[in-house]
């Protein structure tokens, strides 16, 4: 259809429009939705992106303009998205993809490699990752970097902490990588990023931050995934449903003794 | 039979009932009126995104515990009295809405909204999961002896399968094109999505625990049926009696105790609906009170659980059953008195 690849939010949602009108696929866009820690986790992609702030010390502080902008951005996307959107994880999404049902979507970059599985996927070859678009020309990706890495507890003993050690090393070697270098996006020597990766790539070099991790976060995690669908849905007005997000998180960070 | 004896077979039950009943209850009970926290320290530390092609380091102040010389989080318990209720039922907010009526923002508060969902949930299954079973007790009854088994057989199926399990290929059956939903689209010609909005999930849940529980319904009715007195129903056969008579007047009061047996046991069960939340992923239209305490208790990405919060929610589910199984309970206890008279 001689689109671009959409580098901001509006142009996404243009694309998106224009996919539509096409008629070529069932829905334009796909998205991890659903309600809980998924829907949570888009929410706090966006509103970095707008490089907003969740927090004042230990205080919330996302009932603000970027809150709302973030809240309707979201709505104006799942105008595009399979009206089940609520239920919609990331194999959900993978799934859509690989039935040829979605055109574009926001997908974590280690789904990527199952969209040329051919096994389970009618779409080889013609799924591609972009970068992150970001909410508006100029902002940060709207996403955040979730990487995994392996902790060893304190209270081993030197012996088996070092037979742990040992273990590990073995298990994330450089022959594991060259065997299943599309499994995953490693960051371990002897790893050549595949097409399906250079979006993450190019994500994390935008600027990208990594997911704001602490305690505060988690308790707040929680309150968004409870309450950004009553926006969605139209239950609640962007402000009220801001309001609800911060009683929650509030309650919940008294009862912890956070505030 | 004698003091001794009686203690000595009642004994050990009782012994467990303390210890798996009563023991857990009093430690919810107790932990719904206190708090445990950690107490915290602000530490400056690094945080660096991954080194993937480049790494950007930012220092930023984060709260954390603080760690005792064991290596174990120094935590201190405090008496809340009943601050965990009021945190869930928000008394007077639910005052202020209740008055006014302004039913939309009472469903916002996340207790009634699991509330008026558990209620309706309950008292809608179980008049149909009684009439159900009792129809197909009345047919299977009214069967060939050769087809009772396989009838009984493939009745019972549903109640056999594990809950969520069965949640889960329901919601397979519907999600998105799903086998049933493209069936029901081709039949209709029109564009069916039944997990977008709030009433076509209560359906489904409806539906859902319906089948599954009717069976126990039936086998319950079933087996009451076949100790109808034979006699009772021949003479009002005689006395010109119609089908609907004798069901009303012979066989219903004879099931009576059964049917308030399977109202209970359904009443208790129902309202712990859990099962169907998670399968069916409704936590954007439909909570539970089951569903809520769970999701307090449940530990999120940085191990946070509101342990407090969870433990009130749970004695609020409990009484919320004692509350509706007084009126069931009252009546059988008066029949009971009643038999005793003679």
């Amino acid at each position: 259809m001689g689109l671009e690849v959409p580098t901001t939010y509006y142009e996404l949602l243009t694309a998106a429009d224009k996919v539509a009108a096409s008629g070529q696929v069932q829905y334009a866009l796909g998205g991890t939705y659903k309600a809980g820690w998924n829907l949570a986790e888009e929410f706090v992609n966006m509103y970095m992106g707008m490089g907003g702030d969740f927090f004042d010390g230990s205080k919330p502080t996302l009932n603000n303009a970027m809150g709302v902008r973030t809240l309707e951005m979201m709505r104006n996307l799942t105008h595009y998205m399979d009206p089940e959107y609520l239920v919609a994880d990331s194999t959900y999404v993978q799934q859509q993809f690989q039935q040829g049902k979605i055109a574009m979507a926001v997908l974590w970059a280690t789904r990527a490699a199952a969209m040329d599985d051919a096994k389970e996927s009618q779409v080889v070859g013609k799924v591609k990752m972009a970068a992150a678009p970001s909410p508006v020309s100029g902002a940060l990706p709207a996403s955040t970097l979730w990487w995994d890495g392996v902790v060893l507890a304190k209270n081993m003993t030197d012996q088996q902490a070092d037979e742990a050690f040992q273990l590990l090393m073995e298990g994330i070697d450089r022959e594991m990588v060259t065997n299943n270098n599309d499994a995953a996006v490693w960051l371990i020597n002897g790893y050549k990023p595949g097409p399906m990766a250079m979006g993450a790539a190019e994500t994390a070099e935008n600027g990208a931050l990594p997911y704001p991790n602490g305690i505060e976060m988690g308790l707040m995690h929680t309150a968004l995934g409870n309450n950004v669908a009553d926006f969605l849905t139209g239950k609640e007005t962007a402000e009220q449903t801001l309001l609800d997000i911060e009683a929650e998180y509030t309650t919940a960070a008294k009862e912890k003794g956070l505030l | 039979m004698k003091h001794r004896t009686f203690i000595g077979f009642i004994g050990p039950s009782l012994f467990l009932m303390a210890l798996f009943i009563a023991g857990p209850l009093f430690s919810v009970f107790w932990q719904s009126l206190h708090v445990t926290q950690p107490i915290y320290i602000q530490v400056e530390t690094e945080v660096c995104t991954p080194g993937f092609l480049s790494q950007k380091c930012t220092t930023e102040i984060q709260t954390q515990p603080q760690m005792g010389p064991d290596g174990k989080i120094i935590t201190e318990t405090k008496f809340a009295g009943f601050e965990s209720y009021r945190s869930l039922l928000k008394p007077e907010l639910f005052l202020k809405h209740f008055s006014q009526q302004e039913w939309s923002e009472l469903n916002n508060i996340n207790f009634y909204k699991a509330l008026r969902f558990t209620l309706t949930f309950t008292l809608i299954t179980l008049p149909i999961v009684l009439i159900l079973g009792l129809l197909i007790a009345l047919s299977v009854n009214q069967a060939l002896q050769s087809f009772r088994g396989p009838i009984i057989f493939i009745s019972l199926l549903p109640f056999v399968i594990t809950p969520v399990i069965g949640a889960l290929s329901i919601r397979w059956l519907f999600v998105g094109d799903g086998i049933l939903t493209t069936l029901f689209e081709w039949l209709l010609e029109r564009d069916i999505s039944m997990f977008a909005q709030g009433w076509t999930i209560e359906i489904l849940m409806l539906g859902y625990r319906v089948w599954h529980v009717a069976p126990f319904a039936f086998i319950v009715f079933y087996a009451g049926l076949q100790t109808v007195s034979r006699d009772t129903l021949e003479s009002a056969i005689v006395d010109g009696a119609t089908r609907w008579q004798r069901l009303r007047l012979v066989i219903l009061p004879h099931l009576s105790p059964l049917i308030l047996f399977v109202s209970i046991i359904h009443l208790m069960d129902s309202y712990r609906v859990f099962e169907e939340v998670i399968g069916f992923r409704s936590e954007a239209h439909v909570i539970s009170l089951q569903w809520l305490t769970y999701d307090l208790l449940i530990p999120d990405d940085t191990g946070n659980r509101l342990i407090s919060r969870a433990s009130a929610s749970s004695m609020l589910t409990m009484i919320g059953i004692i509350l509706l199984l007084i009126f069931p309970l009252r009546r059988s206890w008066r029949e009971h008195k009643l038999l005793k008279r003679g």
